[in-house]
């Protein structure tokens, strides 16, 4: 099944992940946690990678000492639910039939130690997804089906294991990138009063969605520059910017978002980056004051102005980032490369970023999650 | 505009119904709504409502997929061809071209066309078969080997496909006009690239103006291993031999090898000759022959024309039956509700093993499991589908096949749906672990010196367990099935578990 990208070099950001680092435990939300202060020192990262889920311990310096392994087949992306960690297999073939999986584990709290609860499919021709979100009150997960070009709604029952699909949502569309065949949804995420958000890369499009009862629905849509390929996204943490990183013409820009009617407002502004490409990647600082992109070639640092406005400032060259991260109390910026995780340090005054330090080797890392 | 039956319409429930009662294995796997369609337009209404709500459709013409395929469509729209089903020429045809609408059964289609132009389709065995999903799977029946699959017959096709954008588009694809689409229509299966309006031909062969029908009866109570395996190995030499003569294209037989719990298995003939009569039944006679020494308990005509007085012609009992009375002889076999089928194309006669295979599962009993409408049927094939130019022209690759063997159990209790599901595979596996199959392909009648894979029409879900299955199905047409699906069904809006995976 050929697919328009390789799963193991996607590039975005996962909301859930992203913004729960480093003490936000059980928060759902990347604008929720970035407005909470951390409630204690993170312990646990989950990263996916090649060959399986690992787990490591965060030690007082910052390093991961793995823990365990535990085989999943190419966890493209993980969310943490309470102790519970739900992650997307983007594969293409799942009981002989054309689609994904989603697999859910319990985290034990004092380990960090992974127990599979259970393995659910996703629904026929939902293959190879690429992101996954929970819903508020952690009873439902949608996930972007970037092969199947669909959204699919899990349950959640009670004990944190998967139900069956309750909600397909079937896009059709394309771009005029050789990439853009067809739809090829990308990114979801939760907005602050529980609607969903989505990017679709292959149709140039941005998508608020309703959940209600287990069912998607359209609220409305929001068309991108043509070709652009919107790949990943962030809200600012009082949820009324939205920022989407577009992977095939190497930009970044921002748009108004009115929460309360769920309506994605005009494109405010459009910035460039060196590199366009089939990856992309995009993480928001708890503040609100600093956004992180990577086209795959070097870190880019945006200074976010109060108006919202992006200005650049000095990044880090070198990084082949698939995947940014920042830590939710605000101090460190992940990157997931190659070979590694590497992190940078982010100077509290300047947000300025200090070089990469290798805090973990494993072979093509591709989401992270933080406990 | 189409009629949208939803959940609560008192018609759901009925029109929600696959006719295999397996389907769909779990409530929460079926439809929300039925769009029964009148016309193009309707259909074209129905299908862009369905895309631009997000929801997926699936499509029934007769209904009689074995499979889940369009049963199986959480919260979908069954697209309902059923009322479709206009046979003929159309009045504003200029080209004075047969069409015959995807919701026609087969058996409105051969009355149809026999009474208006005193022509035929040359395929289908069942009469309550739709023509949507059956023709474009190919499509064979009892005058096959006489005239070729229907498929081979079609040389225009309207359908309905999905852009990139989600827009709906009426084409009609020939050899000249979306010539890749066209191809695959004829072979591929349905429910693959979009929603078939129409099949169009340019001529039909005539219809036989009589035909002979005759069937002998072995009671399972006299069968022995010795006999069952003369009956194989008669039937299996003569098409592998004598049937290949053109003179015999006019047979089209079948082996009803019911399970032993019925009590009794069946050879059964349908002959005429080229010209259409049945002036001279040598063919026939001789055929008949070779069951004498098996010692048939009774040679009668088929039960739908039992009503018929029965001729003595020649040494054999036949009965003469007007070819239209023919064509409305199928329905439902046995009327059981839940059913698993397999397939296999045979390009040889029967090994002295299989047969062995065959009689040892067919009088092995399961506790608990009633197998008494549970059958292996060879049909007899070859003939004129063998015309190896139609390779090019259609995507069904099997040429060079003599026998096609269907695999049937049917049974009413959901109780006893592994014990039928065991059987079914038990018997297909074995036959196919075995010398004749390379050792990368075990298990399944790969394409190769003895076998010719399975038959798309006869789907069979296990099958894709198989990382090769399409082999077994397209032979070498995958890849380029592939890229008529990339092109005409960008979105994969039309999928099931079988369909064409881009």
């Amino acid at each position: 099944m050929k697919q328009p990208i390789e799963c193991d070099r996607r590039r975005f950001v996962q909301m859930v992940g992203s913004a729960s680092l480093w003490g936000a435990v059980g928060s759902r939300f990347g604008w929720a946690a970035s407005l909470r202060a951390p409630t204690r020192t993170a312990k646990f990262a989950y990263i996916g990678g090649e060959h399986g889920i690992h787990v490591y311990s965060i030690a007082a310096d910052e390093r991961f000492i793995k823990q365990q392994t535990i085989a999943s087949a190419h966890p493209v992306t993980m969310a943490i639910s309470d102790v519970n960690l739900y992650v997307a297999n983007g594969v293409s073939e799942y009981g002989s039939l054309p689609r994904g999986s989603v697999e859910a584990y319990g985290i034990d709290a004092a380990t960090g130690q992974l127990e599979l609860k259970n393995r659910a499919p996703l629904s026929l021709s939902g293959i190879s997804p690429r992101d996954l979100a929970v819903a508020p009150d952690g009873r439902s997960v949608v996930v972007a089906v970037h092969g199947g070009g669909a959204y699919n709604v899990l349950s959640v029952h009670e004990d944190g294991r998967l139900g069956r699909v309750s909600s397909i949502l079937k896009e059709t569309g394309s771009g005029p990138h050789a990439l853009q065949a067809s739809a090829h949804p990308s990114a979801v995420m939760f907005d602050q009063v529980g609607r969903v958000l989505t990017a679709d890369q292959g149709s140039d499009k941005l998508s608020v969605l309703s959940l209600s009862s287990g069912e998607l629905t359209v609220v409305g849509r929001c068309e991108v520059a043509a070709g652009s390929g919107p790949t990943s996204m962030v809200l600012d943490p009082n949820g009324k910017r939205l920022y989407v990183v577009h992977a095939l013409n190497g930009s970044v820009s921002s748009f108004g978002y009115d929460a309360t009617v769920g309506r994605i407002l005009h494109r405010e502004q459009t910035v460039w980056a060196s590199v366009a490409g089939e990856m992309a990647a995009l993480a928001i600082h708890p503040s609100g004051e600093m956004l992180y992109s990577s086209h795959g070639e070097g870190v880019q640092a945006w200074k976010i102005a109060g108006n919202g406005s992006l200005r650049a400032l000095p990044g880090v060259e070198g990084v082949q980032a698939n995947m940014l991260h920042v830590t939710a109390d605000g101090k460190s910026l992940l990157a997931l490369s190659g070979d590694a995780v590497l992190r940078m340090k982010i100077d509290a005054a300047t947000h300025v970023l200090a070089a990469p330090v290798k805090v973990a080797s494993l072979s093509k890392p591709v989401s992270i999650a933080i406990f | 505009m189409a009629i949208l039956i939803t959940r609560d319409d008192a018609r759901f429930n009925n029109l929600k119904r696959a006719r295999n009662g397996r389907w769909p294995a779990d409530p929460a796997d079926g439809i929300s709504s039925v769009a029964l369609c009148l016309s193009s337009e309707d259909t074209a209404e129905a299908l862009q409502r369905v895309i631009s709500a997000g929801q997926r459709p699936t499509i029934r013409s007769g209904g009689h997929c074995y499979e889940d395929f369009y049963a199986n469509n959480p919260n979908g729209t069954l697209i309902d061809m059923s009322m479709m089903n206009h046979v003929g020429i159309l009045p504003h045809d200029d080209d004075a071209r047969y069409r015959v609408a995807a919701g026609a059964t087969l058996g409105k289609a051969y009355q149809d066309l026999y009474k208006l132009y005193n022509v035929t389709l040359p395929g289908g065995t069942c009469s309550s078969v739709g023509a949507g999903g059956h023709i474009t799977g190919g499509g064979y029946g009892f005058v096959s080997r006489l005239y070729g699959t229907t498929a081979d017959w079609v040389t225009g096709v309207d359908i309905l496909t999905v852009d990139s954008k989600g827009k709906v588009a009426l084409r009609t694809c020939t050899a000249k006009q979306d010539a890749d689409l066209f191809r695959a229509c004829r072979g591929a299966g349905g429910g693959n690239f979009g929603v078939i309006i129409d099949y169009i031909f340019d001529k039909l062969p005539p219809a036989p103006q009589e035909v002979m029908v005759s069937n002998m009866i072995f009671p399972w109570a006299e069968m022995t291993e010795e006999k069952f395996t003369k009956i194989f190995d008669a039937f299996g030499n003569y098409f592998a031999t004598r049937g290949k003569d053109p003179e015999t294209w006019g047979l089209f037989a079948v082996i009803e090898a019911n399970h032993k719990a019925s009590g009794f298995m069946r050879v059964s003939a349908q002959f005429c000759n080229p010209d259409g009569t049945c002036k001279d039944t040598k063919v026939l006679d001789e055929f008949l022959a070779l069951f004498d020494a098996c010692k048939p308990s009774a040679v009668l005509p088929t039960p739908p024309v039992s009503n018929r007085p029965a001729e003595g012609f020649g040494p054999h009992m036949m009965t003469r039956v007007p070819w239209a009375e023919t064509g409305a002889a199928g329905g439902t076999r046995h009327g059981s509700t839940r059913a698993k089928y397999k397939s296999t194309c045979m390009k040889k006669n029967f090994t002295t093993r299989e047969i062995g295979v065959f009689y040892k599962h067919l009088t092995r009993m399961l506790p608990g499991v009633d197998l008494s409408h549970t059958v292996v049927e060879v049909d007899s094939y070859g003939g004129a589908m063998n015309r190896q130019e139609m390779l090019e022209e259609t995507v069904a690759f099997q040429r060079s096949s003599i026998m096609k063997l269907q695999f049937q159990t049917y049974w009413a209790d959901p109780a006893e749906d592994e014990g039928h599901t065991t059987w079914i595979r038990e018997v297909y596996k074995e036959l196919y672990s075995s010398p004749e199959v390379d050792a990368a392909h075990q298990g399944t009648p790969f394409p190769g010196g003895n076998y010719e894979g399975c038959y798309i029409n006869w789907c069979d879900k296990d099958m894709i367990d198989y990382g090769y299955w399409p082999q077994l199905y397209y032979g070498p047409n995958y890849e380029f099935l592939q890229q008529v699906k990339r092109n005409y069904d960008p979105n994969n809006v039309f999928h099931h578990a079988m369909s064409i995976r881009a």
